[in-house]
């Protein structure tokens, strides 16, 4: 909704989905190395996926920071490549790090609204939309680029943007066989 | 801007790392002899060093004997954070010759896999691999230069309504000179148009020749029916023209240009039925000398939180209220019925009013209040029954929208709005009423619907930031911020247009093209105009083209 920014600015404090736990306490289903398990690609023995993270130094890294505090590990074949804004992301760089070989790029930026230098995530968003199609054109799924707005430095935010882009980056497996 | 060290400074590039052992912490998932072996195999590292507790005196002390001993000028902490420790180690070692823009981190101790032989392995080429691109960028990195503007010792306060007031009078009564420049023949702003204001019950033109004492003096310099043609320069120094031709120098700006009463124009037979008006029109009618009406109603929230306007305008519940109880206390005998959609928890004397013998109906926007010759049909949700209420004055709460002339100077000063058009500083909840890191300050209902209290409270506020910068003198920061190489900018102005900060400029060059001018005093180094450049003449100078592009090569 329009005015939901809004609300934020005046302090109401907005919903958060349903969570049980956040006291400190490792969720069940959340236990170290669960995102290494689930994708293994069989191309590096014992590897999960090689992905990269670009996260924004504000929320996002500070969520990703908080989660591993939390007791939160990720697959060891993820590196977290920190940028100031996302803004600054360039479709250049994200297809260098494919052309690096990496299975996926995550980028996590604030939300609309949260954006520490106003408009960088919002710009980032049209990067991704270009780097997707470039993708596209080069047979390579774009659901492997992902693109998550994170609101708020709890661990809990980066563990739900990366399972739920994990379970994306999936689903792309059988596709990617038959272009390439 | 040379991309990347040259001359000596390429010479003098040596890369040392220090691996942290953080008391045991890091090897529980890093087998720490490979991954020193590892660094050590890179070209770009020219010394590597295990330490347990860098961030300790000893720690410090430890790296420092390494620096001097290898020679090292740039140094990679492979550890915990940068959020934590990145301040730390830069000044420490800078104690040690080393800049801070050549210290990188590279952090292997969060969210690393568990232990266990397999875990190890895999977490040992992960911390690697993240020590290799630190490296690779910190080997690329450029001197970060400090940079500094003068600032002129002059407050432009733009709007002279109760916000804009009280930023000039919070500017100076600290002794420094403030130009308050107002539209209309007259400051006092939307007050004008009131009769007597809530909390005090005072009169609207008391309270402003109240703010006007508060001014009063050499050091404010009042300008009335002038607006802002143009404004070019950066923090610290702004020259404004105003129209009429004045030019001003400012240090820094205080934004107050308040907004407007949306006009309900067709909404509940305004505009066609005789018997409705607005509340801006009943505070006139409360001021003469005859009884405005005798059974009135009053409809809250027109034209405001429905799908195009969903916000809450704030002050109209207020508003309402407030002319209910003097239209009571001058003619007890009058009768009022205020249909509401629920009151602002601010909603001023609700009680008194009630007190009072208001009578309060609630409707929903789904059955809104039907208005006749001379009666209003309503549904009331609470008895859940249709009524009939019979009046001769219609008053319609109609909400604060941004204005125009608002609007028109954003554009100007380049400052951002929200969807509906009010000022929108970049962090609303970090730093309110602030343009960081630009010297404009936000007051009063340009930026929200505010009441009389809010709008002095925000006017003092900004009032005192504008002079907390004008008092420091000056401005400096280091350059982490974006650079332009001019002989590449096509004139293309995209970098202007998604620039939030106003640190690009469009200014026609000796060949009579535009060219971008990046203010760097003024840039945040967010890097999005980076990313518009279509022909790569602006990068992000403490993190160029190159050192990420050999940050991503040095990934094995
Ligand atoms: C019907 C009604 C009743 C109200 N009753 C109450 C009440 O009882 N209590 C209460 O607390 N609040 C009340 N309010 C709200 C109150 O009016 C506002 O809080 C207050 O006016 C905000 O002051 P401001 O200085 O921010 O803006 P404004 O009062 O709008 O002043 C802005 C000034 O800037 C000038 N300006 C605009 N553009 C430019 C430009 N480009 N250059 C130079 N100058 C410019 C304008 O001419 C104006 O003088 C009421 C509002 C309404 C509509």
């Amino acid at each position: 909704m329009a005015g939901s920014k809004r609300e934020k600015r005046a302090g109401v404090k907005v919903k958060k989905a349903a969570g049980k736990t956040r006291s400190g306490k490792r969720r069940a289903g959340r236990r170290p190395g669960k995102a290494q398990a689930k994708g293994a690609t069989g191309r590096r023995a014992g590897a999960g996926p090689r992905l990269a993270i670009i996260a924004c130094t504000w929320h996002p890294l500070e969520s990703i920071e908080n989660a591993a505090r939390e007791g939160y590990t990720y697959g060891p074949d993820i590196l977290v490549l920190p940028v100031r804004c996302t803004g600054a992301v360039t479709v250049a760089n994200i297809l260098r790090l494919f052309a690096k070989g990496l299975e996926g790029v995550l980028v996590l930026g604030c939300k609309e609204g949260d954006c520490h230098y106003f408009n960088g995530s919002e710009r980032c968003g049209e990067i991704i939309e270009e780097t997707r199609e470039i993708l596209e054109w080069g047979g390579i799924a774009p659901e492997r680029l992902g693109f998550t707005l994170i609101s708020g430095s709890e661990g809990r935010n980066f563990e739900d943007a990366l399972d739920a882009y994990m379970k994306d980056l999936k689903k792309t497996r059988g596709r990617r066989k038959r272009v390439a | 801007m040379a991309d990347g060290p040259c001359g000596d400074e390429r010479k003098a590039v040596k890369v040392g790392v220090v691996v942290c052992e953080c008391g045991g912490e890091i090897k529980r998932s890093v087998d720490l002899a490979a991954l020193e072996k590892g660094i050590a195999a890179d070209p770009v590292v020219a010394g590597v060093f295990r330490i347990n507790y860098p961030c300790s005196a000893k720690g410090l002390a430890a790296v420092g004997e390494a620096i001097s001993k290898r020679g090292l000028s740039r140094m990679v902490i492979a550890g915990c954070s940068e959020r934590l420790f990145g301040r730390l180690f830069r000044e420490a070692l800078s104690g040690f010759g080393i800049d801070p823009s050549f210290v990188g981190f590279a952090n292997i101790r969060d969210g690393m896999a568990p232990g266990g032989a397999g875990g190890r392995k895999a977490g040992t080429a992960k911390a690697l691999n993240l020590v290799r691109m630190a490296a690779a960028s910190m080997a690329e990195a450029l001197r970060v230069e400090v940079l500094e503007a003068g600032i002129k010792p002059l407050c432009l306060v733009l709007g002279g309504g109760v916000a804009g007031m009280a930023a000039a009078g919070a500017v100076a009564t600290r002794g420094v000179k403030t130009v308050l420049v107002e539209k209309e023949k007259e400051p006092g702003g939307l007050l004008r148009s009131l009769n007597a204001v809530f909390p005090s019950y005072r009169r609207a033109d008391e309270f402003i020749g109240a703010m006007l004492d508060e001014i009063a003096g050499d050091l404010v310099e009042m300008v009335t029916g002038a607006e802002v043609e143009s404004v070019t320069g950066h923090v610290g120094n702004y020259e404004v023209t105003l129209t009429g031709g004045r030019k001003i120098e400012a240090g820094a700006i205080v934004v107050a240009t308040g907004a407007s009463v949306l006009s309900p124009d067709g909404l509940f037979g305004y505009g066609d039925n005789d018997i409705v008006v607005t509340q801006m029109e009943f505070e006139h009618m409360l001021e003469g000398d005859k009884q405005p009406g005798g059974k009135i109603v009053m409809i809250q929230c027109v034209g405001s939180r429905n799908p195009e306007r969903p916000y809450c305008s704030r002050i109209c519940c207020t508003a309402s209220i407030k002319n209910t109880i003097l239209l009571k206390e001058r003619y007890p005998s009058a009768e009022v019925t205020i249909l509401s959609r629920g009151f602002a928890e601010y909603a001023g004397d609700l009680d008194r009013a009630r007190d009072m013998g208001v009578k309060i109906i609630r409707y929903t926007p789904e059955r809104p209040p039907v208005v006749g010759g001379n009666s209003v049909e309503v549904f009331d949700t609470i008895s859940g029954m249709e009524t009939t209420i019979p009046c001769d004055l219609v008053v319609l709460a109609a909400p604060i929208v941004p204005s125009e002339s608002t609007r028109a100077l954003a554009a100007k000063l380049r400052l951002p709005t929200d969807e509906y058009g009010f000022l929108i500083e970049p962090q609303p909840k970090l730093r309110p009423g602030e343009f960081v890191p630009r010297g404009i300050y936000v007051a009063g209902s340009a930026h929200w619907p505010c009441t009389i209290t809010e709008a002095v409270v925000q006017g003092y506020s900004a009032g005192s930031r504008a002079f907390d910068l004008i008092n420091a003198g000056k401005v400096s920061k280091s350059a982490f911020v974006a650079g332009m190489e001019e002989d590449l900018c096509r004139g293309c102005s995209r970098c202007c247009e998604v620039c939030m900060h106003g640190a690009i400029e469009m200014v026609e060059a000796e060949d009579g093209m535009k060219r971008a001018l990046h203010m760097p005093i003024q840039c945040t180094g967010c890097g999005v105009c980076v990313s518009v450049c279509p022909s790569g003449a602006l990068s992000l100078k403490y993190a160029t083209w190159r050192q990420v592009g050999s940050a991503i090569e040095a990934i094995v």
